[in-house]
């Protein structure tokens, strides 16, 4: 088995090597779903006419982003040296610069140069050295990203893909060595809930039927993550290695990866991975000569939240509607097709192959006691810096939160953090006085009340408005409630009514006591979707508690449920106000440069686009801030 | 039973391959909404004697997945980012504004049939925030006043593909 790996690894090395010492110069352009958002498609097509045009001894490749999301589109310029350098923005009109670098011009993209990859380049510092990077330590699980075509099953081989499949396989580990060495490097689900991954393997092993099947949970739904798309689609052997090596531990004959129909490039480089290993024989039947057999197919969702839940993700995989059920059975017993099923997520499958690769005390350097290893975040909302890095445990929230250029308002302009919101709907949200002091475990959120989640962390600015959050969650929650329990589907209809109501004006004495009896009805649901609903509204109630009684106590039937929001004609010198007045979709602003401007507010919707384009003319007010100032003075 | 029509043996040919119990409704549904832009009631049932499920079975799913629309879809769809981040950046300001220009609410069509407007999750391209998708294709860095532009040049039937680009493309490969 060990010669048909060899067999792979020779020309895949070969492959490799070319790429890392290209014979002319390269650019890789960042290719994935952010790059892609902030138009890497009319940057590569800007790219190749410059080439083409001037005739330049470059070529043209990709890669998957480092992680540094708020200066996408990157790319990276490798040398025939060895050499590779980060760049960023890389917009269309950028791109002569690009080139000017690769074919000699030195410095000619100075300014857009974040770090050296690889090798060395006069004057520029190394990746690591960016203010960005200053909390991540050693990258494991996202070791690829930068340096490999992440659509290219040699470049995984070469940077030592599968070679722990193929000694695997080789015997050198039984079954349930591979399964303890997962427990003796104390690997823990990277889904949210943290169970240990060798004792579900257990579970699995210890099944009596001997169909048995094995899910990959890619159905990332927390609105702030993107940890699973970025293994996806920045190194999907590393999964595909991963559940190879839990099907190896657990008989399993055949794996599903269930992945969020939101994310179309993940699923079609996780299905494109499959075939290539496939037709390698690293994965199907008789893997690598070695008798050992298991199949993988790729199951895309179709925007349905509670599909991450385990059983909803079974039903759905199963031809039902996805809607979770009650435990037991657990999916070690009756899971897809009612046959035993192992689920875990995205990531837990990857940190699995890195632990046989490289061994349990290995793992364990990282981390903490708690929580060993690594995991990867993704940073977003009211912060200078957007993107994703990988973290030992432990790492202290503040730091981090340096790393991501502080906190910004609502206008980007630097600010004062108020909250962080992790770990998606269900987990609630913590005040900056708390939040600076955590360390990312899930120790440290869950003595707060809050949980750490899957990896999502959303930073909250001072602008922000705590009950309009809510809202938003409860909504959130409501429409991706399943039905099945009336205490869900039901409980969280009522939660959203009082928050808006709240929100709108119509705040009563008693909805803070209504609130917390919805509480106790919520969390006597079946599933984590509704127990795990009434999160949100306990932070706001304690950590936000003056936020809501300023609301309940300026509620005012004269707002007649328009809410505290009003824009008003604050400057008529402005000149901008002609365009406020054109720009308002509901014609709400009347007037004239000469007459003078009026602005009704039965018309406003509140949208604030006359706001945008006349910030001195119209004034935003918020009558809650403005009454408790009142009461103050 | 009744004659299979052409439009029912189409759709037929669209589920080659896809067999009873082995989990591949999702997948019957995906090829379908692909093909056509929706299920149509005549797809629930060639779908449902393929997988030997009831059309109500599969009318059950269809509707469960908020992805599978079950009337023709409009030639233009622009969703709008419910994520924290774009809602940090007023994105219900934005929602708002959209719903007033295109007279339709989040989750319908434009009465003129021409704009599908519905709610897209966070994919974590949060740094574009807030963002819409104008036919699949990110338009971030947004706020109300451009959302309006967006939606009025989307409501007078100007082409969507050149909508929403930013700036920097004037001089696309000419740096």
């Amino acid at each position: 088995m060990l010669d048909a790996y060899a067999a792979l690894r020779e020309p895949a090395d070969a492959a490799h090597a070319g790429w890392r010492r290209p014979v002319r110069p390269r650019i890789d352009l960042a290719w994935e779903t952010s790059a892609l958002a902030a138009g890497a498609g009319r940057t590569q097509a800007a790219l190749e006419a410059e080439t083409e045009a001037r005739g330049a001894a470059v070529d043209l490749g990709r890669v998957h982003g480092y992680g540094l999301q708020w200066l996408q589109p990157l790319a990276q310029i490798t040398w025939p040296d060895g050499a590779a350098v980060l760049y960023g923005p890389v917009t269309p009109d950028r791109v002569g610069l690009l080139i000017d670098e690769a074919t000699g011009r030195a410095g000619a993209a100075a300014e857009l140069a974040l770090g050296v990859i690889a090798g060395e380049r006069p004057g520029l510092p190394p990746i690591e050295a960016h203010p960005f990077l200053a909390c991540e330590d050693e990258r494991r699980l996202l070791a690829r990203i930068g340096r490999i075509d992440p659509e290219s099953l040699e470049h995984y081989l070469a940077t030592g893909g599968y070679h722990a499949l193929a000694r695997m396989v080789d015997r050198h580990h039984g079954a349930e060595a591979v399964r303890q060495l997962q427990g003796d490097a104390g690997l823990i689900g990277r889904g949210g809930a943290f169970f240990p991954a060798g004792v579900k393997w257990n579970f699995l092993a210890g099944a009596p039927d001997d169909e048995r099947y094995l899910v990959c949970n890619a159905d990332e739904g927390d609105p702030g993550a993107w940890v699973n798309r970025v293994l996806m689609e920045g190194d999907p052997h590393l999964i595909i290695e991963g559940m190879l090596i839990a099907a190896y531990a657990t008989a399993a004959i055949h794996g599903f990866i269930y992945i969020r129909g939101e994310y179309p490039l993940a699923v079609e480089r996780v299905r494109e991975a499959i075939a290539q290993a496939e037709q390698a024989g690293l994965l199907g039947d008789n893997i690598l000569g070695s008798g050992f057999s298991c199949t993988l197919e790729v199951i895309v969702g179709a925007g349905a939240y509670v599909c991450g839940e385990e059983t909803g993700l079974i039903a759905s995989i199963q031809d039902d509607r996805g809607m979770p059920r009650i435990k037991p059975p657990f999916p070690a017993q009756a899971g897809v097709f009612y046959k035993p099923t192992n689920v875990n997520n995205v990531e837990t499958y990857a940190n699995a192959a890195l632990v046989l690769a490289h061994g349990a005390e290995w793992y364990r350097e990282l981390g903490t006691e708690r929580n060993s290893g690594t995991k990867i975040f993704s940073f977003s909302g009211d912060i200078a810096r957007t993107g994703f890095m990988e973290l030992p445990w432990g790492t202290p929230l503040r730091e981090v939160l340096t790393a991501l250029g502080g906190a910004t308002r609502g206008s980007g302009a630097p600010g004062e953090l108020k909250a962080i919101q992790p770990g998606g709907p269900l987990a609630g949200y913590l005040p900056a006085a708390i939040a600076d002091g955590l360390n990312l475990e899930k120790e440290d959120f869950a003595a707060h009340g809050t949980l750490i989640g899957a990896g999502g962390i959303v930073f909250v600015g001072e602008d922000a408005n705590s009950i309009e959050l809510n809202v938003m969650f409860a909504e959130f929650l409501e429409e991706e409630s399943c039905g099945r329990c009336t205490s869900c589907h039901h409980g969280n209809q009522r939660m959203t009514e009082v928050f808006k109501r709240v929100l709108d004006g119509g705040g009563r004495a008693e909805d803070r006591h209504n609130l917390e009896q919805l509480g106790q009805a919520l969390q006597y649901s079946n599933c984590v979707h509704g127990s795990a609903s009434p999160t949100i509204m306990r932070n706001t109630l304690r950590y936000f508690s003056e936020e809501f009684d300023a609301h309940v106590a300026a509620a005012d039937p004269e707002l007649r449920g328009r809410g505290f929001l009003r824009f008003r004609i604050a400057d008529q010198s402005d000149p901008r106000l002609e365009s406020a007045r054109l720009i308002c979709p509901v014609d709400a602003i009347r007037g004239s440069p000469r007459g003078g401007y009026s602005l009704d507010d039965e018309l406003c919707i509140r949208c604030g686009a006359c706001h945008d384009l006349a910030p001195r003319g119209i004034a935003r007010d918020d009558l809650v801030a403005l009454a408790a100032a009142r009461a103050v003075t | 039973m009744p004659l299979e029509t052409e439009a029912k043996a189409a759709i037929r040919a669209l589920l080659d391959g896809l067999a009873p119990g082995d989990g591949d409704l999702l997948e019957a549904l995906h090829r379908i909404h692909h093909a056509y832009g929706y299920i149509s009631r005549e797809a629930m049932e060639v779908i449902g004697e393929q997988l030997r499920l009831t059309p109500a079975h599969v009318y059950g799913a269809t509707t469960y997945y908020s992805d599978f629309r079950t009337t023709p879809p409009p030639p233009v769809s622009l969703a709008w980012c419910s994520g924290p981040a774009c809602r940090l950046r007023n994105a219900n300001g934005i929602r708002g504004a959209i719903e007033a220009v295109l007279g339709c609410e989040l989750g319908e069509d434009s009465p003129d049939g021409r704009v599908a407007f519905t709610l897209g999750q966070c994919v974590g391209t949060c740094e574009q925030a807030p963002q819409v998708w104008l036919q699949g294709r990110v338009v971030g860095q947004l706020n109300a006043a451009r959302a309006v532009e967006l939606a009025r040049s989307l409501a007078a039937g100007e082409d969507p593909e050149l909508l929403g680009l930013p700036d920097d493309g004037a001089t696309a490969g000419r740096g």
